[in-house]
């Protein structure tokens, strides 16, 4: 038996009500190399420990706080390294591990930046992310060519949707020709290639996106981005969004390393893996993915279905009276394929997280729980509702009934509210985007996440958004649907936990529990709602080990 | 030109057995030439196994030399490969999702050399369409569907009451799409009928080519005169039980005619131009011409 390590800080919130603050922890390996919480107290308190067990105090927290390890339950690490290798150039500010990234609003800030940054004797493509039109204007081929005449030039879309090339990136690419010009979804004067045209765009990037070196670079970053959000665990919310076997490899490639001071919890995209509509073949597959788990990266029962579109390509089923322009979202799966994949899991026990962005989208996952329950009730069974854009109170009620959960992308609301009020559904629907005050009043656990890179990996970030509800914009917005502080940490630590079914193990600091911390300079309970997006991180705590994030 | 036909229309609208029925019996007009056909739920494939020559994954290869493929994420890629390719097939289906709209994989289609689209069908459940359209969930996206549709094909009439006339109304009420039973001929049809310009995307409806073909009769009628309206209202009271669409000028007045129902509207004068559709031997159009032809004085 290993020694015993007490840690000692200013405050411990340990997310348990019977004791919620303390200033000491102790921490042993326990013989299958695991860290566990012996005790959390006070070095008073622990002395019944260290009587009997050789240990050392380690102070080096003393003036830190410390919390259980966040927790992003819901993003998507193989998307992330496909984007985290272009250069950011966005209409908010992102706080990345290796550049602050400055907020671009205007159409002339965004093709000057663009200007400052492509500009270099590098022959390579330059790729960038976070271009958005209601921002950003038009951005045509013409303004990229005067921007930056040499080198090509890519300019992703913040949705993924849309990539516009300048003169020399379509010749780069061999994307200048009739052919491509003939295309409905292609203005080849403009460079613009979106929907089917976009198809098009990445059959010719994907060498270059896709290969070794810019996705090792993306999952190298996406590492760096996780400890620097103070991770300690993340959920990706669906395997096999590209091809299962290679985003297990990459992950057992650079995940499943020593480096990595957090563990991955996989849970498989049923809707991308049954791509030939045989749900139950991919059942059985993922009834034995448990056995590839390792230490730090595994599965256990969880599987993830999908009802309407994208939130932010407004692609989500609005209920009546819908959309300003009356335009209508889309169905990822059609009311009775949902049900039959349904079916199918909730009988055989999983747990099953729905991406439902709309209100309609939460309907029919309602809609086919509540069929589901009738046929065979189950307690207990973790039916998650994931991002949960936009709801009415009462299906929020009607989730409590069912025993549904939540997983909330909160930063909607902080990016889209003020753009939806505007462009997609009204203000008063735009205003009531992800009903956190209404999910606590129901009772509801309920995490945050990310879904990177729709919002930052930014646990604390999101925390923000939920207590504060303050838009891009300035503005409060839904103010009856803030959260207090301590719900909202709940819900980046505990609640995440539960949503992913680990709460036993991790979610909260107490006897038994992993070693997993997330340390702070600050003491959130002490700056209040406002200040809980800048409080610094020091690092982390994981299994045990010391992991201080490394500043530049 | 390797002609690209879509099979659309929501979840159960009977695509898959049309599509395995055209794997087996293929029509005799495509005798002796291949015919390929990218599936979206390939479990659902089902041919007697005597037909099959290989069974290679994500593909059936049968004797009669037609081939049934899983259609892939990247169908753009596999429609690439399929066009370019050596032992390229004389005609490619393609099933679109239930969930999807038709008109989406008919833009994927413009990308593609050598590649080109011959129409869009819409398969369409006549026991479910009059629940199915107002349905909370897909009630938009039916709507949808049925608009994109060159030719829609009502499926199942045989389990209805009425023998499909009510959901047949429906339907023409909803589209001014020719409409058809899905049948063998239907199934001749799809891939026999002339390929479509580029430029008539995506308003189908509007502006589909009128086909010479298996599955309708198609006359075009023009004169220097204009027609008497009160006679030809009185022919059309009487042949518009038989047509499946009419529209044009008639000279003094616009005609549309959709589903037995038709309207003639004022306008401004000018050389009477009308095409008339009718289902296959349904009408004897030469004889209309005639009728049309005395009216015109």
């Amino acid at each position: 038996m290993t020694d015993i390590t007490i840690f000692t800080a200013r405050a411990i919130h340990t997310m348990e009500p019977s004791l919620p603050h303390a200033t000491a922890i102790a921490v042993r390996q326990t013989d299958d190399g695991q860290a566990q919480i012996l005790e959390v107290g006070t070095l008073e308190s622990l002395q019944p420990w260290m009587r009997r067990h050789p240990h050392t105090i380690d102070e080096r927290f003393a003036d830190k706080v410390i919390m259980p390890g966040f927790i992003d339950p819901h993003l998507h690490p193989s998307m992330a390294a496909v984007i985290l290798p272009m250069q950011f150039i966005t209409a908010l500010a992102w706080d990345l591990p290796w550049e602050n990234v400055p907020a671009t609003k205007s159409h002339e800030a965004y093709l000057e930046r663009l200007a400052d940054l492509a500009n270099t004797d590098s022959e390579e493509a330059f790729f960038t992310w976070g271009y958005h039109r209601n921002w950003h204007g038009d951005i045509t081929r013409k303004q990229l060519d005067e921007a930056c005449p040499e080198r090509p030039v890519v300019v992703w879309h913040r949705s993924f949707h849309e990539v516009i090339l300048n003169s020399a990136a379509l010749e780069h690419f061999g994307l200048n020709n009739n052919e491509v010009g003939a295309h409905p979804q292609i203005k080849l004067e403009d460079g613009l290639f979106y929907e089917n045209g976009l198809r098009l765009a990445i059959n010719a990037l994907n060498p270059v996106i896709m290969s070794p070196e810019k996705f090792g670079l993306g999952m190298q970053r996406l590492k760096q981005v996780a400890h620097f959000g103070g991770h300690t665990l993340l959920g990706d919310m669906g395997i096999g969004i590209f091809n299962f076997e290679m985003e297990w490899q990459a992950a057992l490639g650079f995940f499943n390393t020593d480096d990595t001071p957090f563990r991955v919890h996989y849970t498989p995209n049923m809707l991308a893996l049954a791509h030939d509509g045989d749900y139950a073949r991919v059942e059985a597959e993922m009834a034995a993915y448990p056995d590839l788990n390792t230490d730090k990266l595994f599965f256990t029962d969880h599987a993830k279905l999908f009802t309407d579109g994208a939130f932010f390509s407004q692609l989500m089923m609005v209920g009546q009276p819908g959309y300003l322009d009356g335009h209508e979202g889309e169905w990822m799966m059609v009311p009775e394929r949902f049900e039959e994949a349904a079916r199918l899991l909730w009988l055989k026990g999983y747990k099953v997280h729905v991406h439902c962005t709309g209100d309609m989208g939460l309907e029919l996952a309602l809609d086919t729980l509540e069929k589901l329950q009738d046929e065979k009730p189950r307690f207990n069974h973790r039916f998650t509702i994931e991002h949960f854009g936009l709801s009415t109170p009462e299906q929020v009620h009607r989730m409590a009934s069912l025993g549904a959960i939540a997983s909330v992308n909160v930063y909607y609301l902080h990016e889209l509210s003020e753009i939806y009020a505007r462009d997609a559904i009204g203000e008063e629907r735009a205003y009531s985007m992800a009903r956190l005050g209404t999910l606590k009043r129901n009772c509801i656990p309920f995490a945050l996440h990310s879904d990177y890179t729709m919002a930052p990996a930014l646990p604390l970030n999101s925390a923000w958004v939920a207590a504060t509800r303050e838009n891009e914009a300035g503005k409060i917005v839904g103010e009856g649907e803030c959260v207090p502080i301590y719900d909202a940490l709940k819900a980046i630590t505990l609640d995440a936990a539960y949503v992913l079914g680990l709460e036993n193990e991790v979610g909260s600091l107490r006897a038994g529990k992993r070693a997993d911390f997330t340390v702070l300079e600050q003491d959130p309970f002490e700056v209040g709602a406002q200040g809980l997006r800048d409080i610094p991180i020091w690092g982390t705590v994981f299994n045990g080990v010391p992991h201080p994030i490394e500043k530049p | 030109m390797l002609p690209l036909t879509i099979l659309g229309g929501y979840l159960g609208a009977g695509k898959t057995t049309l599509i395995n029925r055209l794997l087996a019996h293929p029509p005799a007009a495509f005798t002796g030439k291949r015919l390929t056909i990218l599936v979206n739920d390939f479990g659902a494939i089902n041919i007697d196994a005597e037909l099959i020559e290989a069974h290679d994954g994500d593909t059936i290869s049968l004797a009669n030399g037609c081939a049934c493929c899983q259609l892939q994420d990247d169908a753009l890629q596999q429609l690439q490969q399929l066009a370019k390719s050596e032992t390229r097939p004389d005609h490619v289906l393609i099933e679109a999702s239930g969930a999807g709209e038709p008109a989406r994989l008919a833009y994927l289609g413009y990308g593609i050399k050598g590649l080109q689209l011959a129409g869009i069908y819409v398969a369409i459940d006549a026991t479910t369409l009059a629940a199915k359209r107002r349905d909370k969930f897909v009630g938009g996206l039916i709507h949808r569907q049925i608009a994109q549709a060159d030719y829609c094909l009502l499926t199942k009439t045989d389990l209805t009451e009425d023998a499909g006339a009510s959901a047949q109304e429906l339907l023409a009420s909803l589209t001014q799409a020719p409409i058809a039973r899905a049948s063998d001929e239907v199934l001749a049809d799809m891939l026999t009928s002339a390929s479509r310009s580029l430029t008539d995307m995506p308003q189908m409806a509007e502006t589909a080519p009128l086909l010479a073909d298996t599955l309708f009769d198609t006359m075009s009628f023009s004169a220097q005169t204009p027609l008497d309206i009160e006679k030809l209202t009185a022919l059309l009271d009487e042949v518009a039980p038989k047509l499946a669409r009419a529209k044009g000028h008639t000279g003094t007045h616009r005609l549309q005619l959709v589903g037995e129902r038709y309207t003639l509207l004022e306008a401004e004068r000018r050389a009477p131009e009308l095409v008339f559709i009718a289902e296959k031997g349904k009408l004897d159009l030469a004889a209309l011409t005639s009728s049309l032809t005395a009216l015109s004085e």
